[in-house]
């Protein structure tokens, strides 16, 4: 499983070594993608983490515990609309709405606003038409 | 008895550029406002489309001979293997053969759209060299222009109904019917309702062996009933049956067909199978005809089945309308459930239009069925058991 996570933390916790962490005591693959520090010293950290589901979980409670505000962002999915056959199964497993046949024409519509980035859908499209 | 018309009258209009011609669902609201008599009158043909995932989708190819010569009998396209039992260099590729190095990834589904597509496929073959074809092995590549012959051929498709799909388990369940969720989470269904082809001649009039139909974007014909053929199952008044019953045994042109109405479909956790889009052409005779056409998705009923019974006679949960299915959710005990199609509404619908497209221009005729299929054909199971004791 991988995930993207944000990370932003108070000046007084920027010290303490969360990569190594992160690696160490959770078994994750972490590839940076953005690391910023402001003039107060509080820094933020986007980062690409890649684990078993289980690990990622308590690795976000770890880092809640050190007093640092991580969360996941939920990457957004894409439609290849050029393979997409609008047959709607994706939409047996969305129960946000996000993905919905339009009830005109029977194409497939996503609305991204209601997307939970549960990612159930990338594996149930049978002609592999979501990705993210 | 009001109107009859002939099929050679029906394709002689066809011809001139003057047969009028709707889809089934147009057809509906035409008969709520001119009534069936007009509408029989006015209307010449009608057309039915469907765009499902057909497992039993397959394609016979002839690569001609090499020199020298191999008979064939181990055959791979892209590791995907097709059938060696055949002559020296025929073979038959079925859709849910799996590749050898990528597994459910790629099956035979994908090479046949490869080669509808275009695309060079790779062939290897191997053989124990005989003193006709003395050649061992072969390395080549194909595409659809060097072969000799390429059709599909698929021995089921079309299913007049198919049940709807429910999971009472407390675990997901992967089918072929798409990921069903645990503790009734949802309801998945098949069939294009009221444009589905054998629903709109539910007593196979007009559909037969021989029937000239549209397959895949190609020509195609009906080749014969389809496996598991089950036409003596519970009807209504109208003779649509509350079941799977009626199947299609097709053939066409696969060196013609066209990528937007064939896909390979991979079912998380169940593997490969093929969404295979077909169109027929339903000639209105008399008014019974205009009548079997003119049904809605509320008049078409189908089971919802429970797939966490691991029998293959699995039980239902009771009668549900194709309209309440389209409308995205169903009650069952009170409780609302999600419904969700596999069959592509959207195109079946463009099927439906572009078999009407051709009929227009004349470019297409109807073909009468020189075989009927039967009425009252059943089906057998497969008894696990001994040999009968006196064979020897
Ligand atoms: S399941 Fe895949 S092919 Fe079907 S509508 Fe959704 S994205 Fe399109
Ligand atoms: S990721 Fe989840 S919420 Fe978003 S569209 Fe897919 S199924 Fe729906």
């Amino acid at each position: 499983m991988k995930n993207k996570i944000l990370l932003t933390f108070p000046g007084d916790v920027t010290n303490t070594p969360i990569a190594y962490d992160l690696v160490k005591k959770y078994d994750l693959r972490i590839n940076i993608l953005r690391a910023s520090i402001n003039y107060n010293m509080k820094g933020s950290l986007l980062m690409d983490v890649e684990g078993t589901p289980e690990n990622m979980e308590n690795a976000i409670k770890y880092l809640q515990d050190e007093g640092i505000n991580a969360d996941f962002i939920h990457p957004i999915i894409k439609i290849d609309h050029d393979t997409c056959v609008d047959c709607g199964l994706c939409t047996s497993v969305c129960v946000s709405g996000a993905l919905i046949l339009s009830p005109d024409d029977f194409a497939l519509e996503f609305l991204q606003d209601k997307c939970v980035g549960c990612n159930l859908c990338i594996n149930v499209c049978p002609t592999k038409s979501i990705s993210i | 008895m009001g109107v009859t018309k002939t099929y050679d009258e029906i394709n002689a209009k066809i011809k001139e550029g003057k047969a009028v011609v709707v889809t089934a669902e147009e057809v509906i609201k035409i008969v709520q406002e001119k009534g069936l008599e007009k509408a029989t009158e006015e209307i010449d043909v009608v057309t039915t489309a469907t765009f499902g995932p057909m497992c039993s989708t397959g394609a016979f190819l002839n690569f001609g001979h090499a020199d020298p010569p191999i008979r064939m009998s181990e055959i791979l396209l892209n590791d995907v293997e097709a059938y060696g039992g055949l002559a020296a260099v025929d073979t038959y590729i079925g859709a849910t053969a799996e590749s050898k190095t990528q597994g459910a990834l790629y099956g035979g589904a994908h090479v046949i759209c490869d080669l509808i597509a275009g695309k060079e496929v790779e062939l290897k073959a191997y053989s124990r060299g005989t003193d006709c074809y003395p050649r061992k092995e072969v390395k080549t590549y194909i595409t659809k222009d060097s072969l000799n012959e390429a059709y599909l051929f698929n021995p089921r498709n079309s299913y007049q109904n198919y049940s709807a799909a429910i999971n009472t388990s407390s675990k997901n369940l992967k089918t072929y019917m798409g990921t069903l969720l645990a503790n009734k989470g949802n309801v998945n269904y098949c069939t294009s309702g009221a444009l589905s082809p054998l629903f709109n001649d539910p007593t196979y009039r007009t559909i037969g062996v021989g029937t000239h139909i549209f397959l895949c974007g190609a020509e195609g014909y009906v080749a014969w009933q389809g496996t598991q053929f089950n036409s003596a199952n519970e009807r209504d008044e109208n003779g649509i049956p509350y079941s799977p019953s009626g199947t299609l045994a097709l053939i066409g042109d696969l060196k013609n067909m066209k990528s937007e109405y064939i896909s390979p479909a991979v079912f998380d956790g169940y593997g490969v199978s093929m969404f295979v889009g077909v169109g027929i052409p339903i000639p209105i005779l008399d008014i019974d005809m205009m009548k079997a056409v003119s049904i809605d998705n509320k008049d078409l009923f189908t089971n919802i089945i429970d797939y966490s019974v691991e029998k293959n006679d699995k039980p239902s949960l009771g009668l549900v309308s194709y309209e309440q299915l389209r409308s995205g959710s169903i009650e069952l005990d009170g409780k609302s459930i999600k419904t969700a199609p596999i069959t592509s509404m959207k195109k079946s619908r463009e099927i439906a239009n572009e078999l009407k497209d051709w009929i227009l221009k004349g470019s297409f005729v109807l073909q009468e069925p020189i075989k009927l299929f039967p009425q009252k054909s059943s089906l057998t199971g497969l008894e696990i058991r001994e040999a009968t004791k006196d064979e020897k």
